[in-house]
């Protein structure tokens, strides 16, 4: 099988989503495949359908030698096998395995089926689905220009199996006549379509474009699926999305393909109860997708994976310096974080010391410190990334942050589509300047698929996200020791307060202020000011304006 | 001395073609008659610039139906008649300060008067304030009351004399404190008054003639080095006009012909009735007898005053869309939208005013208007002397009124490029450089005087001092200084802490001068050493490791000529900041007068520099002693583009001066990776690889 343009695809350098870089994809018929493709079918009830859909995968353009097709048989019981009694023609490599040990559900199917797969691009089909001819090729053709492509497959509801014959359909299909099989006007489109129109096919979706991930027809390259951790099996639905959104964190781009057409027979569950599937998925969706932030309005609480992972790493700081940092970033109005403290935490014995001489106490207390709360972690090194945590947030011990400094900087790369911020502190009399820095981890993945040798991420992520430098006393960042004599970092009522704002120059003289944190001196003015803080600015003026009638209206009594 | 004011007060007005309507209520408790100055005949008899107010008082006195012995104007021995019966009043009604620029050289056609009234109906926000400078002369002598009052967005100045004064001598010192001591403009002219004001505008040493008249002349001397006479308003585009009786060729109405008189010949002198010929023909100094004709100068358009039309107040980020150039009435109009922004008289003359109000537009589109081709290019070449990007349709009559270089800039203008504020400034920067250089009035007047065969003084030579305490810095620096081009320039290298022998020196087309001083020596010091041996009218202090684009002198040599300023520099508004490998563009105001400019970019005339005592002794911030000492002695500062410019800020590098890196982070509107040059540093690929050094 040759293997050719492996590594040329692997650099191809596609900005956001916008896979439009890679030209316009080979047409339909006019190229020569290399690439195998394992086309994986979880079946669940699909007695009915998976023959016509096995027919119809029978029927493909994309050459069957590089083509199997694996049917993942998630029935109570084995289902009776349809090739042993062929209502049609079947594809010519055709597997049926079984999910191993009590395992079931769409996602253990699915997952049984690409760790079953062989092929270097795995696609998944659902079992009622009957394929055009170019389905498979349609998609095919972008996994041979890019290899972190999603590619997703375009259907259309039809009616079920009860409103027109299996009979009819495999003639059609027998006959290369599944495009008349239906009127394109009658079928029902899938909700994603119209995110699809909305967004220029996604090329416009930025970060978003992982959300209209929807399983029924979606391929990627295996080594992409590995990398992104394989399905999570513990869900029972939704996990296409939550696939989705790891896929993106390892820097996968969504590419909707509308010439890989097929028509879905009946209608599917998310159509017939949308209410009960949202329902019942929002709370896992909670919990594992981060960015989907209306799902997380909590003013306090923490999920299983966290928004922004906050790096400090310990170096030759003192345990005083270390507390104010980690105690300044969870004190932040970005309760979403998780702390990775980074030190030489092997090297604490348990064996016999001097209680107040010891050479390690700061690391020792630093320990001590953080013992009941979860949200703090210990590490012995900088972990390579923070997958499939969204954000990385590394900050330099003895270097506060204020309160909405993180949420701030978070916000301001999501609008401007940054994949680095970087934020100068302070410069060391050797020419060393002392940084914190926001990385986005998908940009960071796909900057790592992209490096060649000798590479530096940071010039492609330039190149894909952007990046940008910019002044930490702009955006709320204070020395410990400064912020220390402005507010106390002990918890109580100060930490209202954004800790030491007060006294910044504020000479920020930046055009976005929406992006700044909270303006210094704000927590005074008491509680329209308070409004004023987190409302729109329209809202603030007329705060503003009230405030200044009510003193008129004091000053005249 | 009021007795008779109502009766007597004398009206003129310069620059309100467009706007009649404002004049009526411009000045309080005068409501007319007026007369343009521009009509004002100019005396036959021949006259000194100061004589011939005593002329103008007789056409005055004509003009007022009176005799002039009625109005007190006296004989011919020079003595103003005590104030009896004296004009009482002369009103001076003026558009612009620019108006009343043009009002100067037409200084002559006013009368004497016990008082005097000068009303400026619209300023621009940068100028300075109306304050007369005294200059020599009587008239400031008998000074009894002044009055200067701010009148909406212009002024007015109320003056009495208990004497009777020459009106012009106002004007003329009102203009030089509004604009400051312009540099003369050579050679000497001759004017026929009227309209060809605009060719000399804020010249108070010109001669004045009457139409096809002679020259009179001065004392012991011509009356002028190159005369200049009207052309007839009805031989727009007329290819071969007919000779006028003095020689000179006549071209359109905004064209004159540029007749250089036989100076040293007394057998014209005055009267001008020697013999001509119509050819151009060799000058011989002595040259008895003969009179040289300058070559016709067709389709030629007044030149651009460059004093008041300007780039000073380029705004970077306009608020508001293209506007367009359109005919109106017998004039033009430039409208946004629905909204008339400025109206043109038909010569399509801008001043500082109309400028002013096109600073909020993106640019302005100038279709190819019919038969009005060369007023068009009269209105093109001053919106782009005043940085205003144009974006004009081809029009091959225009663009020769244009000239080649200013058409091909012109060319290169397209709707994209205006749409990126960055761009927009490149092109501006491109169109105000080619318009100052053809049609700037200093520069028009040195091809009209080099085309007429007279003698033109070189280009004042600019010293550049270039002070380092790096050798391996020293190739980098000197071929960032050979690359100037449009000066003519010296280098004078000071090698602060090595000697010549541990530097490098690259071979330079630019008179070179070393200077070694140890290295205990006081930075400032060493700069005033270096100083002491330049020859340049101007210096030029430039760092050793900072970029500078090809234009950067020629481009402070410019903001000179048009500010006026003592010391003009760039803003540092590029910065590459080594330790972050990031290039910025930070938020600093720029042309404008400005306390601060780039200290590596500083250029300060000899004068200047000597009036503030030169650099302090200092080891650091001797820039900043240098700005501030200029200021102190009442210098003025001008701050024009930064985009000729790009400041290295080093990592861990000595250097005179340090500010911390994040400091330049907290303000910045734009920010590129690496080092990033714009289009006006040219060939910036070729510098990249020196950054990582």
């Amino acid at each position: 099988m040759a293997r050719g343009g492996e590594d040329v695809t692997g650099a191809a350098r596609i900005p956001l989503n916008d896979y439009g870089v890679l030209g316009e994809p080979p047409a339909l018929g006019q190229w020569s495949p290399t690439l195998t493709v394992s086309v994986v079918i979880p079946a669940f009830r699909a007695e009915r359908t998976l023959p016509l859909t096995l027919a119809s995968l029978a029927r493909q353009t994309y050459p069957a030698h590089l083509m199997e097709v694996v049917v993942v048989d998630d029935g109570e019981q084995p289902m009776r096998m349809p090739y042993a009694s062929p209502a049609g023609p079947l594809p010519e490599r055709l597997r049926v395995i079984r999910p191993r040990g009590g395992a079931w559900g769409r996602a253990s199917a699915c997952a049984a089926g690409a760790e079953a797969a062989e092929g270097e691009v795995i696609l998944y089909l659902d079992a009622d689905l009957v394929l055009f001819p170019e389905h498979v090729e349609a998609q095919m053709r972008w996994h041979h220009l890019a290899d972190y492509l999603v590619v997703l497959g375009h259907l259309r509801f039809v009616p079920g199996l009860d409103e027109v014959s299996a009979s009819e359909v495999l003639a059609a299909v027998e006959a290369g006549a599944v495009p008349k099989l239906f009127a394109e006007e009658d079928a029902t489109p899938q909700w994603t379509e119209r995110r699809w129109d909305q967004t220029d096919d996604l090329r416009t979706a930025g970060f978003h474009a992982f959300s209209v991930m929807v399983g029924a027809t979606a391929s990627l390259r295996a080594s992409l699926l590995r990398a992104a951790g394989g399905l999570d099996a513990s869900l029972v639905l939704g996990e296409d999305t939550e696939l989705g959104y790891r896929l993106a964190q390892a820097g996968a781009v969504f590419v909707p393909d509308r010439s890989s057409r097929c028509w879905h027979l009946g209608r599917s569950t998310v159509m017939r109860r949308e209410r009960d599937v949202k329902r019942h998925n929002w709370p896992y969706l909670a919990e594992r997708v981060p960015t989907f932030r209306w799902l997380r309005r909590h003013p306090h609480r923490t999920y299983l994976v966290p928004y922004v992972e906050v790096v400090v790493d310990v170096g030759d700081a003192s345990f005083e310096e270390v507390r104010a940092t980690v105690d300044a970033v969870l004190a932040g109005r970005l309760p979403d974080v998780r702390v990775t403290v980074v030190g030489p935490w092997g090297r604490l014995g348990g064996g016999r010391r001097d209680p107040l001489g010891d050479p390690s106490l700061d690391l020792r207390l630093l320990l001590a410190c953080y013992q009941g709360e979860p949200r703090v972690r210990f590490r012995e090194a900088v972990p390579d990334d923070s997958f499939p945590v969204p954000f990385r947030f590394h900050c330099p011990p003895g270097w506060v942050p204020s309160r909405g400094t993180i949420g701030s900087i978070v916000k301001h790369a999501d609008r401007r589509r940054l994949g680095i911020v970087s934020l100068a502190l302070d410069e060391r009399k050797d020419g060393r300047v002392v940084f914190a820095r926001l990385e986005r981890t998908a940009a960071m993945s796909r900057a790592r698929r992209c490096a060649g040798p000798g590479d530096d991420l940071d010039d492609l992520v330039h190149e894909m996200y952007g990046t940008v430098w910019d002044a930490g006393s702009a955006w709320g960042f204070l020395p410990a020791d400064l912020a220390a004599t402005t507010a106390p970092p002990v918890p109580g009522r100060t930490w209202t307060d954004d800790p030491g704002m007060a006294g910044v120059g504020g000479g920020s003289l930046r055009p976005r202020r929406q992006d700044r944190p909270g303006r210094p001196g704000r927590g005074r003015i008491g509680r329209l000011g308070r409004i004023g803080r987190s409302v729109p600015r329209p809202l603030r003026r007329t705060a503003r304006l009230l405030r200044r009638g009510l003193r008129g209206l004091a000053r005249q009594g | 001395m009021t007795r008779t004011a109502t009766r007597s007060t004398w009206g003129t007005w310069i620059g309100f073609e467009s706007c009649p309507t404002l004049l009526g209520r411009l000045v309080e408790g005068f409501t007319g008659p007026w007369t343009p100055l521009e009509d004002v005949p100019v005396p036959a008899s021949p006259a000194a610039p100061a004589d011939a107010a005593r002329a103008g008082a007789q056409r005055v006195a004509a003009l007022l139906g009176r005799t002039p012995d009625k109005i007190g104007v006296t004989g011919p021995d020079g003595a103003a008649g005590a104030g009896v019966g004296a004009i009482g009043c002369v009103v001076l009604a003026a558009r612009s300060p620019g108006d009343l620029r043009r009002a100067v050289p037409l200084r002559g056609l006013l009368p004497t008067a016990t008082r005097v009234r000068i009303a400026v109906a619209d300023a621009p926000p940068w100028g300075a304030q109306p304050l007369p400078v005294a200059g020599p002369g009587t008239c400031w002598r008998h000074l009894t009351d002044l009055r200067i009052t701010r009148r909406k967005r212009g002024w007015h100045l109320d003056a009495a004399f208990a004497e009777p004064v020459p009106a012009g001598d106002v004007v003329a010192h009102l203009a030089h404190g509004l604009f400051g001591g312009c540099e003369a403009t050579t050679p000497v002219a001759g004017l026929e008054g009227g309209r060809t004001a605009d060719w000399r505008p804020g010249d108070p040493n010109v001669t004045l003639s009457p139409p096809g008249g002679p020259v009179p002349d001065r004392r012991d001397a011509p009356g002028c080095d190159l005369l200049l006479r009207a052309g007839e308003p009805s031989r727009i585009g007329e290819p071969s006009p007919a000779p006028t009786p003095y020689g000179g060729l006549a071209a359109g109405a905004n064209g004159a012909a540029v007749v250089p008189p036989r100076t040293q010949c007394p057998a014209i002198g005055p009267s001008g009735d020697g013999p001509l010929t119509d050819a151009p023909a060799a000058m011989s100094p002595s040259g008895g007898g003969l009179v040289v004709v300058g070559a016709a100068v067709d389709d030629v358009i007044p030149p651009v005053d460059e004093a008041v039309v300007n780039p000073i107040g380029f705004r970077q980020h306009p608020t508001r869309e293209t506007a367009t150039l359109a005919a109106h009435r017998e004039g033009f109009a430039i409208a946004h939208a629905a909204d008339r922004l400025v109206r043109l008289p038909a010569c399509g003359r801008v001043t500082d005013v109309d400028i002013v109000r096109l600073r909020d537009v993106r640019g302005v589109e100038v279709p190819a208007i019919d038969g009005r081709a060369v007023e068009v290019a009269r209105v093109v070449a001053a919106l782009a002397a005043a940085g205003v990007p144009v974006l004009a349709a081809p029009d091959a009559v225009r663009d020769r009124a244009l000239g080649p270089g200013l058409a091909a800039v012109l060319a290169t203008a397209t709707g994209e490029a205006l749409a990126s504020d960055l761009r927009r400034e490149e092109l501006s920067i491109r169109l105000r450089r080619a318009a100052l250089r053809e049609h700037g009035a200093a520069a028009r007047w040195r091809g009209l005087a080099s085309a007429a065969g007279l003698p033109v003084p070189p280009e004042p030579r600019v010293s550049i001092l270039l002070c380092t305490r790096r050798p391996e810095m020293v190739p980098f620096a000197v071929e960032q200084m050979e690359r100037q081009r449009g000066v003519t320039a010296e280098l004078i290298v000071g090698l602060h802490g090595f000697t010549t022998r541990e530097a490098a020196i690259p071979r330079t087309r630019l008179p070179l001068t070393v200077i070694e001083a140890p290295a205990a020596t006081p930075f400032g010091e060493v700069l005033n050493r270096m100083a002491a041996v330049a020859s340049g009218s101007y210096l030029a202090k430039v760092d050793d490791d900072d970029w500078y684009g090809p234009d950067h002198l020629a481009d402070l040599l410019l903001a000179r000529r048009y500010s006026g300023a003592d010391l003009v520099g760039s803003a540092a508004e590029f910065v590459y900041l080594e330790p972050l490998d990031v290039t910025i563009r930070r938020c600093i105001g720029t042309e404008r007068f400005a306390p601060l400019v780039a200290g590596g970019t500083m250029l300060v005339t000899r004068a200047a520099f000597e009036a503030a005592g030169g650099f302090r002794p200092l080891a650091r911030t001797v820039d900043g002693q240098l700005l501030q000492a200029v200021e102190a002695v009442g210098g003025r500062i001008y701050r024009t583009h930064g985009l000729n410019y790009v400041l290295r800020r080093r990592s861990a590098y000595g250097h005179t001066w340090r500010q911390p890196v994040q400091s330049f982070l907290a303000s910045y509107q734009e920010q590129w990776r690496g080092l990033v040059f714009n289009e006006l540093m040219e060939d910036g690929a070729r510098w990249r690889a020196e950054v990582r050094t």
